[in-house]
């Protein structure tokens, strides 16, 4: 039995994931994890089924959600259904199949939003980027390499590995781009031409579950009607509204110059979606409500 | 011992005492003492810069600069996350694995770099399985000083024997890797039957073993991230590959571990096109002045008779008997490296045991083997024993997790005792066959 350490654990590691790749990235390596970890389980047979489904359960529960993971791991769990107390090792390799499949409708998927996003980048673009995931960073490449289209990035430096990992990329291939901080953004208001976002999920009441700082900035562009570009897979849209997407709360004291500040921090932000121009997923633009 | 003798005896208690509860800088502490010396007139200042061993100041200098310069082409970092992989989350295996890694890393590498390196890793690793990371970081801690005892560039006791005596890296490496094998055995047997229950196997569980997999995926995201030159990372491993290799040739070259490292890391400096001043920022400069500081003010005592007297007065008293002699070496060494810095402690005995083997030949150098493992191994006694020990501590609570200097020696202090005593039987052993 794992315990609720375990699950806390997992619950950090799972926030470290989302803060520095990405949902859409964090799906990917958590559906491959459970792959390995089904190989790697030895276990009695009917200790299997419950094995399963308390991971399920732990999975579907992380702070935040992972709504794409969990979404696929309710459809795995539909799958899986018939095939468990077929014997172990048959209940393994139909475990693995499943969630093999659903990996590979999952990187399709991923691959179709980098497609779209890359076709959202137009000559002589000059685009935002904040907390950008493994798909617009590839947007980038794309647009730059394969389209050859002129276009420069204004990095918002808010999260260091993501910044980093954007950063990175843009000077291997030479796209011209501008770090700056945050904060600093109205200097370039009258220059940027859109804002790219991703996000971890879209709630039911139309909130979309953003990095942090991502809301500033939308506000922001919103006010100055620079277009806001959502680019978000379909399974990402949860069927719950925003408190039930287990955004994470922290207290924290952090010290400075001998002063101790008492913080409450939010793991991610929320934007709504009013305030978004163009909602983009793999089937193309969603019209907005 | 003479009556001018008692001035460079005062500084030196003082030193020792600043150094030892921290009431200074070890390098400034020492240097004032030298400086005290020479304003009352105890030594010249020609004199004090020939007690100085230029040639342990040199391999010190030449192996900060290798390690500087392979720290930052990811060598060891791609190693590490390698470990990581291997050990699929087993906790036995991450014991067992980091543990021989860091070993053998240490014998070539210095301890605190070797820490600096597998700590952050191994506390990732336990933390996100919630595991308790302690024991883990002290038994790496422990094989990091273990692992440095097997060569002569592995610790600075080392380092600073095979220059002042003359001993060879291979010397080192026959008659030290052997005790250092079984002793690192043993610690790991320790940790592992003392705390069964946290390595138990997980492949009975499944959201544990999920966990893992994410966990690996994240620690070679986290670690590998860095932008690898593939030039630079070849360059500098063939250079360490060539500068082992020198090591282990010394007797063919007749070329000392000191100019071997020396030379290895210009020529570094050259082939990856490094900026020197980049590199001078990294050398521990407070360590080397408080290597020199010292050398000058055992030297003065030297000088006045006061090692002479200690020597005939207290460890000459002990007798002829070679099995007493080695022992009482390897156990005060063990116990008091345990306590207070064994780098001055090591500088302290040198002339020590030159004048007990005056007195009472032994052959083989086993007294200076009694010496190395017990001023190495004797800093896995206590939390303030290694450098090593230290900084594991110091990483353990930029993770949140606090060690006491009394949590640390109880987890410690048993592995040590044992090693010690299993060196003490492969000493004895050493005596019986070549006296």
């Amino acid at each position: 039995m794992s315990t609720p350490q375990n699950h806390k654990s997992l619950y950090n590691l799972v926030r470290s994931y989302i803060d520095t790749m990405g949902a859409s990235q964090t799906t990917l390596v958590a559906l491959k994890s459970y792959i390995d970890a089904i190989h790697r389980l030895k276990c009695e047979d009917a200790d299997f089924e419950r094995q399963l489904l308390e991971l399920n359960e732990v999975i579907k529960n992380t702070e935040p959600k992972v709504i794409p993971l969990s979404h696929l791991i309710e459809a795995f769990e539909t799958d899986m259904r018939p095939h468990l107390g077929a014997g172990l090792e048959n209940a393994k390799t139909r475990a693995m199949e499943i969630l093999s499949q659903k990996l590979r409708g999952f990187e399709a998927d991923t691959e179709k939003l980098t497609e779209r996003c890359t076709q959202s980048i137009e000559p002589g673009d000059f685009i935002i980027a904040h907390s950008p995931t493994a798909y617009i960073r590839q947007a980038f490449a794309r647009a730059h390499t394969e389209l050859k289209r002129p276009f420069e990035v204004l990095v918002l430096k808010q999260d260091f590995l993501r910044a980093k990992e954007l950063v990175s990329t843009l000077e291997e291939l030479g796209i011209a781009h501008k770090v700056i901080p945050q904060y600093n953004l109205s200097h370039y208001l009258n220059r940027v031409t859109k804002l790219f976002i991703g996000a971890v999920s879209v709630s039911a009441d139309q909130k979309a579950v953003t990095g942090v700082g991502a809301a500033n900035v939308v506000s922001l562009c919103h006010f100055y009607k620079i277009p806001v570009y959502l680019f978000i897979e379909t399974i990402k849209f949860a069927h719950t509204p925003l408190p039930n997407q287990h955004i994470y709360r922290e207290q924290q004291e952090k010290v400075e110059a001998d002063f101790t500040f008492r913080m409450t921090t939010f793991s991610h932000d929320f934007v709504d979606l009013a305030m978004v121009d163009h909602l983009i997923t793999e089937e193309g633009e969603k019209p907005l409500k | 011992m003479a009556a001018d003798a008692v001035i460079p005896v005062i500084v030196f208690v003082l030193v020792y005492v600043c150094i030892s509860f921290e009431l200074l800088n070890k390098a400034i502490a020492a240097l004032l003492g030298v400086m005290a010396l020479l304003i009352l007139g105890v030594v010249d200042d020609k004199t004090a810069a020939q007690f100085i061993d230029y040639e342990t100041i040199m391999l010190l200098i030449g192996m900060m600069a290798i390690v500087a310069v392979l720290k930052r082409s990811g060598f060891f970092t791609i190693l590490t996350v390698q470990i990581a992989k291997l050990t699929g989350g087993q906790p036995l295996r991450i014991m067992v694995l980091f543990c021989i890694a860091t070993a053998a890393i240490s014998a070539v590498l210095d301890n605190v770099t070797t820490v600096l390196i597998m700590a952050p890793i191994i506390i990732e690793l336990t933390l996100g399985m919630g595991l308790d990371p302690k024991i883990y970081v002290v038994a790496l801690a422990m094989a990091s000083n273990l692992g440095g005892t097997a060569t002569l560039v592995g610790d600075p006791p080392n380092i600073i024997i095979g220059s002042q005596v003359g001993l060879t890296f291979n010397q080192f490496l026959g008659y030290l890797l052997f005790p250092v094998i079984i002793c690192t055995a043993t610690v790991i047997n320790y940790f592992w039957a003392r705390n069964r229950s946290s390595f138990e196997s997980i492949e009975d569980n499944l959201t544990k073993l999920f966990s893992v997999q994410m966990l690996i995926e994240k620690i070679k995201f986290d670690f590998l991230s860095i932008k690898l030159d593939r030039a630079f990372l070849i360059k500098s491993v063939i250079c360490l590959c060539v500068a082992i290799l020198l090591f282990v040739t010394q007797t063919v070259t007749h070329l000392s571990p000191g100019v071997v490292a020396f030379t290895v890391a210009m020529i570094l400096f050259i082939v990856t096109r490094m900026e020197i001043e980049h590199i001078l920022l990294e050398i521990e400069w407070s360590t080397l002045l408080f290597f020199v500081g010292l050398f000058i003010l055992v030297g003065a005592m030297e000088e006045k008779g006061v090692i002479e007297w200690v020597a005939r007065n207290i460890f000459l008293r002990v007798g002829d008997n070679p099995y007493v002699m080695t022992l009482m070496v390897l156990w005060v060494s063990g116990i008091a490296s345990g306590f207070v810095d064994n780098i001055p402690f090591t500088i302290t005995m040198i002339p020590i045991v030159k004048m007990m083997l005056a007195a009472h030949p032994i052959g083989h150098n086993v007294l200076w083997w009694a010496l190395s493992l017990g001023a190495c191994l004797g800093g896995n006694l206590t939390l303030i024993g290694a450098s090593a020990n230290i900084v594991s501590a110091a990483i353990l609570r930029n993770y949140g997790h606090r060690i006491s200097f009394i949590e640390y020696t109880r987890k410690s202090a048993p592995g040590t005792i044992l090693s010690l005593l299993i060196c003490s039987i492969v000493l004895t052993v050493y005596v019986w066959i070549w006296q």
